[in-house]
């Protein structure tokens, strides 16, 4: 059961990754730059580092019990082990880079931080080399010192590396080369188990022959009831907390990383989820009625994700200049070798968007007649939904028009009066015909501090609404187990329905999470259609509350009664169960 | 009032293969049931659809006269359950797990609990993730038992135990039947366990019952043939054979089971099949559960 | 000086368990080691003993009462009858046929001839019959 978990997690930093090298692949150049490449690494890092401290006895296995007794021999035990960290960690930022590279032809390999990137992957791989190499003759590393030691030397190189690349790198290769010296000197030819936790603990300390006393001792002890127990197998997860602490860490001080609250919102959703089929196996012969339980699975998930939602809709990371939900001039379309200047447009916040389903052109008028015909651009090929943005330009646009357009985005975003003829002289320019604004977003930001308040919050209210939404998806989908179909046809039809749900799920969620993979360029979804969704209700956030809260409390009703339906599979046959 | 009343149970698996197809089984207060059957035969899911945990797709299933879902809790109020893969919270001590049972049941009795806890010289402040699996059990166990359940419905529960171990779970499970209170419904594949203590054993095959019968008149009544295969006597033929329950051929001999006593068996061969070279005898409860289910069609 | 009864029960043999104790029990009163008036095992405690079900052993006990053999006074305990029923010849007799044919065909087999073992029986019977402390003059002669 907790594999489906690590699945996940590995899943999510996957798909993190790899929108991250394509972020960078579409993106126009800037500070950020360094944040859309280093954090998926660090959070790799980190999450890796969280699991091998606290998570299942297998993270931190060299190899299992069972391959021990294959005549294989340790080192290519321990090799396939790092390949396959490596492989995981490093394939689809490669795939992706090396794609945008060749078949898209992006100049990744100019962009300056990407020299960051292998001081990181260094710095990585030394860490990795280090924990294999802690007493490489066991099948586990099991001493508590010894973890934390790597932990700190992870975050120590890691640290390194976002600061000082060039030293970082050198470093890093150096103690990846000792460390592999070490590894390859000190493996056995067969790797020893470590001793199991129930010979060397308790057992010692509590001999056999000592019942009354464990007795007496045992009134000592205040005894946790349910609420504990259900609270622990639920929401107080280590592996969850550390992972859902780690990632709001990381969202809050890195860069390039407005949207990580959208992201690890469903991973909390997973985590405290997914445990119900643990939790309904532990209880599930106990008269504790269902509705009692339904309560510690659903609605923490639904807080952290609503929660995650609101965050990253009214929150802006600390350090990061990233721009997103700001005003900002982009270059749309991919940025091809030896092109430099791009189609350029004027990002808002996605409060100031609206979806549509018209494809008219529409025309933007400037108070001295000139005008722009911009379309609508599609949020997914094939689908008839469209944005519209009020100030776009197009690619006829005279430099007053762009100047005039970023005035008002500004003033209608932040509520700031820029002049708009200052902001032509300092910060636009023409190349080849095409205005545009290189580094606009970092050095307007730093030149205006005002502006660095977010956009309209009390739009945040309808990401609360699709939080409740995708919190709904998600329910759904943890308690579909109801009685099996009689018969194959039956199956056959609920199978069918499941992909589909999880096929519309993942769909949903690559759209509204990572709208750049798709090499499009318009702001955050949730909040168009919260903005769309405030324009239906009359501009009453209250109404928007209410269709909220509704929904909100008839879902839960609904999870309610198919929790109470559900059956768990009996639990696959291992000696005693724990995880 | 019967204690429990499964009748005409389906279930199929996911996929939708059938692993029960119409299963009746009745439980009257006191009695002792074994279930046995081959793995995968169904003895788990018949005892989860008798909790509740799992609902038939067909049929009906009444628990002191009470029905799932509708009565779950307290259905489930009165049940004392033990299974082989049965999970226990890993970070919880053995105290909080007892503490916890002993708030949700009514009627905990606190001394046998005392008493049962001494005998297995259970370790209080230990984490149940410390535990080896024979312990672990013994928790369960306690956990099942001391609420003096009327019914306690046991899904292997001395698998992969060793042989004391399983010894000394038998002695719990016969203390809980004195007094006059419990019933037990249990899956078991130790075939001297088996012996021991149920009264009546039910054999299910391919997802249905192929005997249900009182333990003592199964072994009174039952008896095993032994042959030698001819021309005119073939497994097909002994099966057709009057009373033959079971017929199989094996490492050249045939085998059949006939459902009356040695004497009748042998005169109905040697008349039918013209047969004088057997061996008719008593079989044991492992043999008897052997050769029956090999020796079905299929 | 009488040795307390102790039963043994093996549960994979040819007899289901109740009857093992029936037989054990009537073995145990015809070979004296149980007379009339001694105390048995309650039900509860041979149940704990031989770690069986209880309702097996209240099997055999009810079989033995009907028997005349045993009787339960409530509140008291189970005791040998006082007065033992007279066994039916006849019905003995059929009860002992298996074991005799297997004695018969055992000697066979082992090349003893038939005057042997009516030797050999006699021969048995006396020195049981003297270790029991019997008349001699009670037992029964071919």
């Amino acid at each position: 059961m907790g594999h489906s978990d690590e699945s996940l997690c590995i899943a999510g930093m996957l798909a993190w990754s790899a929108s991250r090298v394509a972020t960078l692949a579409l993106d126009g150049p800037g500070d950020s730059m360094a944040g859309f490449f280093i954090f998926p690494i660090a959070f790799q890092c980190v999450a890796l580092a969280a699991m091998v401290m606290i998570g299942p006895a297998s993270m931190r296995s060299r190899c299992s019990e069972m391959q021990l007794a294959f005549p294989i021999d340790a080192r290519t035990w321990v090799a396939l082990r790092l390949g396959a960290c490596a492989l995981v960690g490093w394939l689809p930022l490669a795939i992706a880079a090396l794609v945008y590279t060749t078949i898209v032809g992006t100049d990744i390999l100019h962009e300056p931080t990407f020299m960051i990137m292998p001081a990181a992957a260094a710095a990585w791989a030394a860490w990795i080399s280090a924990c294999f190499a802690w007493r490489p003759e066991r099948s586990r590393i099991d001493s508590p010192r010894a973890l934390a030691t790597l932990v700190t030397l992870g975050v120590g190189l890691m640290a390194l590396a976002f600061w000082r690349p060039m030293i970082s790198l050198p470093v890093s290769l150096a103690a990846t080369a000792t460390a592999g010296v070490c590894i390859w000197r000190g493996l056995p030819r067969a790797l020893l188990l470590v001793a199991t936790s129930a010979a060397a603990g308790t057992v010692a300390d509590g001999s056999t022959g000592r019942g009354a006393e464990s007795i007496a001792a045992g009134r000592d002890v205040r005894p946790r009831g349910l609420h504990f127990w259900l609270a622990r197998s639920t929401v107080l997860q280590p592996r969850a907390l550390v992972l859902f602490v780690a990632g709001a860490f990381m969202a809050a001080t890195a860069h390039g990383a407005t949207s990580a609250f959208l992201w690890f919102g469903p991973y909390a959703v997973g985590m405290a989820m997914f445990c119900a089929t643990r939790i309904l196996r532990e209880t599930d012969h106990l008269p504790i009625p269902r509705a009692r339980i339904a309560p510690w699975v659903f609605l923490p998930a639904g807080i952290a994700l609503v929660g995650g939602m609101l965050c990253g809709s009214f929150y802006q990371p600390l350090t990061s200049a990233e721009m997103r939900e700001h005003v900002d001039m982009v270059g749309t379309g991919p940025r091809l070798a030896g092109k430099v200047a791009r189609q350029q447009s004027i990002q808002v916040p996605g409060s100031l968007c609206r979806f549509t389903v018209s494809d008219e052109v529409r025309e933007i008028r400037s108070p001295w007649g000139e005008v722009a015909r911009v379309e609508p651009p599609r949020v997914l090929p094939g689908l008839p939904l469209r944005i519209v943005n009020p100030y776009a330009i197009d690619s006829e646009s005279s430099i007053d028009f762009v100047a005039w357009q970023l005035a008002r985005a500004l003033h209608a975003a932040h509520g700031v009066e820029v002049d708009a003829d200052s902001l032509r002289d300092e910060y636009l320019g023409v190349l080849e015909g095409r205005v545009i604004g290189p580094f606009f977003g970092q050095r307007f930001v730093t030149a205006h501090p005002a502006l660095d308040r977010p956009a309209r919050p009390g739009l945040a209210t309808a990401a609360g609404l699709i939080g409740v939404l995708l919190w709904l998806a998600a329910g759904a989908l943890v308690t579909r187990r109801g009685v099996p179909p009689r018969d194959r046809a039956g199956w056959k039809r609920r199978r069918a329905a499941t992909l589909a749900m999880y096929g519309a799920g993942l769909a949903a969620l690559a759209v509204t999470m990572f709208p750049f993979l798709l090499g499009l360029h318009y702001p955050s979804l949730p909040l168009v259609a919260g903005a769309t969704l405030v324009d239906l209700t009359g501009g009453h956030l209250w109404r928007v509350v209410l269709l909220t809260a509704v929904i909100a409390g008839a879902g839960y009703a609904w999870l309610g009664r198919r929790f109470e339906r559900m059956e768990v599979p009996p639990s696959l046959p291992r000696p005693y169960v724990f995880r | 009032m019967n204690v429990l009343e499964l009748t005409g149970i389906h279930r199929t698996y996911e996929r939708g293969e059938e692993v029960l197809s119409g299963v009746d089984l009745t439980l009257e207060s006191g009695a002792v049931v074994g279930l046995l059957g081959k793995n995968g035969a169904g003895k788990t899911t018949l005892l989860r659809i008798a909790m509740g945990m799992i609902e038939p797709q067909a049929g009906r299933v009444r628990v002191f006269g009470m029905e799932h879902p509708r009565d779950a809790v307290a259905i489930k109020r009165r049940i004392g359950y033990v299974s082989e893969d049965q999970i226990l919270p890993a970070y919880l001590r053995v105290a909080d797990v007892l503490a916890m049972h002993r708030a949700i049941f009514p009627g905990w009795d606190r001394a046998l609990e005392r008493r049962l806890s001494e005998r297995f010289e259970v370790r209080e402040r230990a984490k149940i993730a410390t535990l080896s699996k024979g312990q672990a059990r013994q928790v369960a166990v306690l956990c099942a038992v001391c609420h003096r359940p009327e019914l306690l419905v046991l899904d292997e529960p001395a698998g992969g135990l060793d042989p004391a171990a399983r010894r000394e779970f038998l002695e719990v499970a016969i203390d809980s039947l004195h007094d006059g209170g419990s019933t037990i419904l249990f899956s078991s594949h130790y075939m001297q366990d088996v012996e021991r203590i149920a009264g009546r054993v039910v054999l299910i095959h391919a997802g249905r019952v192929l005997i249900d019968r009182g333990l003592d008149e199964l072994r009174e009544e039952l008896s095993l043939a032994v042959l030698t295969p001819t021309n005119g006597t073939t497994v097909q033929r002994l099966r057709q054979t009057a009373g033959c329950l079971a017929a199989r051929a094996h490492a050249g001999e045939l085998r059949a089971v006939f459902g009356v006593d040695p004497e009748v068996a042998r005169a109905t061969l040697q008349s039918e099949l013209k047969v004088s070279a057997l061996t008719v005898t008593r079989l044991g409860l492992e043999d008897l559960f052997v050769e029956t289910v090999e020796g079905q069609a299929r | 000086m009488q040795t307390p009864l102790h039963l043994t029960i093996s549960p994979g043999a040819d007899a289901p368990i109740y009857r093992q104790i029936v037989r054990q029990v009537r073995e145990a009163i015809a070979g004296r080691r149980l007379g009339p008036g001694d105390r048995l095992q309650s039900q509860r405690q041979l149940a704990q003993q031989l770690v069986v079900s209880p309702l097996t052993v209240k099997k055999a006990y009810d079989e033995l009462e009907r028997d005349g053999l045993i009787r339960t006074a409530r509140g008291q305990g189970t005791f040998v009858a006082h007065d033992l029923p007279t066994p039916s010849r006849d019905a003995n007799l059929d009860g002992l046929r298996p074991i005799v044919r297997q004695l018969v065909h055992e000697a066979r087999l082992s090349g003893v001839p038939p005057k042997a073992l009516s030797a050999l029986l006699a021969e048995e019977q006396t020195r049981i019959a003297a270790h029991r402390g019997d008349d001699p003059t009670e037992t029964e002669t071919s």
